[in-house]
């Protein structure tokens, strides 16, 4: 009954989801609606899963005194103060925007702004031309790089014989978006598809019960 | 050991200084470049230019305060140019830390432009689970969003009096750093035939190519750059503007860097070789 269960509610409501698409009758309609209510709801819970398990994380890293364990003290004093802050004063209160604005916004920034640095390091050290791919790889992301910001054209307009900028100004510009329009956009359609079509068999594998992964175990 | 053995395992730190030159003289030495608008952003703006006065223009923030130096400015420049036409403002969000932003950005857009929360431009907040939210939009905008974000009833809002569904919605503007933007092509542009536009931070645009080139977005405005090319096109000089400079810097940098590392690569590996036919 344990698997029986939820392989009969994936078969139901996955067959009603896909069948309802072709019968706008208003009885289908209205539990089309009830079915979105109910996920926004499982939503929620999704949220309340997040912080359950950050919250047992870091209360044993505390506990245990594991290295490090202080961040965690630091972690529950952001989610209880910031908590409080919206619950109490609204998510228009002066701390709670103060809060987002002054600490969440300026960290969060910089870990991804970090992201540079460790690219740019990355680059140097692994974008090599070892094989013809790799070169392929390289010469379009200099072409995109340089194409992708104004100093790019600005570059171009400097250097290059005025009748050939006459004719086309913003060159880097245009051969970048070339490389996106074209062999990039080719490339992307057939992951695109590829993973639309490995998508549809694995939904329809879950709704007849043939895909049981997303069970506790596959052997149960 | 050799310059070029000392190139090749130079220290990381170095690369970091390099970095960080090359962002921050821009900033300490402003200089002025051309920015060249491009149609995927103009696209959007054509759209946009092209709406009726009073039209209904939904604007999702669907990104993190990690993107916001790419996204905010974008946010700001496309809300500037929806209340130089008059248009209606719905604000919404499906990322739980966006909340705050969609709510500022809206904030700072009215105050520019004398907009009035609730007749001009309404503020939803967050809902979880957006594939539900966005098919919920299709049938009902009540259903996910009862309330708007400071808890007063849609059905009650004036502006909200005739806009029931994606029916009433001229442009669905998603300015995101997931996969927002696909969601809605599938479950609003697919299933209710809405016209969307996507704002994406830089790395995201080669991925939406194929839905722009496909008319499944009408327009697509990529990254800082984009966000120059839509403050330029909105007569704007916002961060976007002064950020290129930076980002034209640091993109020269880490070009000069790779094709460094390549240029030592290949001495390299050519004294490899020689070494081992003596």
């Amino acid at each position: 009954m344990k698997r029986q269960i939820p392989l009969i509610i994936s078969f139901v409501c996955g067959i009603f989801m896909l069948i309802q698409f072709f019968i706008p009758h208003p009885g289908f309609i209205s539990v089309y609606r009830g079915i979105l209510n109910w996920a926004r709801i499982i939503g929620v819970f999704a949220l309340i899963i997040g912080i359950g398990t950050l919250v047992r994380l870091h209360f044993r890293r505390i506990t245990r005194r594991s290295p490090g364990w202080f961040y965690s003290v630091v972690v529950f004093a952001g989610l209880i103060v910031t908590a409080s802050a919206g619950i109490i004063g609204g998510t228009r209160g002066k701390l709670f925007v103060w809060i987002f604005q002054n600490i969440n916004i300026p960290l969060d920034a910089t870990m991804f702004s970090l992201l540079a640095f460790f690219m740019a390091s990355a680059a140097y050290r692994a974008f090599r031309a070892r094989t013809l791919d790799a070169t392929l790889l390289l010469i379009a992301a200099v072409i995109v790089m340089f194409g992708r910001v104004p100093i790019g054209d600005f570059l171009w307009q400097a250097v290059a014989p005025q009748s050939w900028v006459d004719k086309v100004p913003f060159l880097p510009e245009q051969v970048a978006e070339w490389v996106m329009s074209g062999p990039n956009m080719a490339a992307r359609r057939g992951i695109m598809i590829g993973a639309a079509l490995g998508a549809i068999s694995t939904s329809l594998k879950i709704i007849l019960g043939i895909e049981r992964s997303h069970f506790a175990s596959s052997s149960q | 050991m050799s310059l070029t053995e000392r190139l090749l395992n130079i220290d990381r730190r170095y690369i970091y200084l390099v970095i960080a030159v090359a962002v921050l003289v821009p900033f300490i030495l402003p200089f002025h470049m051309p920015v060249y608008v491009s149609q995927p952003v103009r696209s959007v703006y054509d759209f946009i230019e092209a709406l009726p006065e009073g039209s209904v223009v939904l604007v999702g923030f669907n990104y993190s305060p990690s993107t916001m130096p790419e996204l905010y400015p974008m946010s700001l420049a496309v809300l500037k140019h929806c209340c130089s036409r008059k248009l209606k403002i719905i604000g919404m969000t499906l990322y739980s830390s966006a909340a705050t932003i969609g709510d500022t950005a809206l904030k700072e857009m009215a105050e520019s432009c004398s907009y009035q929360e609730l007749q001009d431009y309404v503020y939803l907040g967050y809902k979880p689970n957006f594939e539900a939210t966005m098919l919920g939009i299709g049938e009902d905008i009540a259903d996910p969003f009862p309330t708007d974000y400071m808890n007063r009833p849609v059905t009650e809002i004036s502006m909200m009096k005739n806009i029931k569904n994606y029916r009433d919605i001229a442009l669905v503007i998603d300015l995101g750093s997931g996969n927002t933007p696909e969601a809605w092509i599938a479950y609003a542009g697919s299933r209710y035939g809405q016209k969307i536009a996507s704002g994406c931070t830089g790395v995201m645009v080669s991925g939406l190519y194929p839905y722009l080139k496909a008319g499944q977005l009408v327009g697509l405005i990529g990254g800082l750059k984009g966000a120059a090319e839509y403050e330029k096109l909105v007569k704007l000089t916002g961060k976007a503007t002064l950020g290129m400079n930076a980002q034209s810097m640091a993109h020269l940098a880490i070009i000069f860097l790779v094709l460094l590392g390549n240029v030592v690569y290949l001495i390299s590996r050519h004294k490899a070789r020689k070494k081992v036919k003596v």
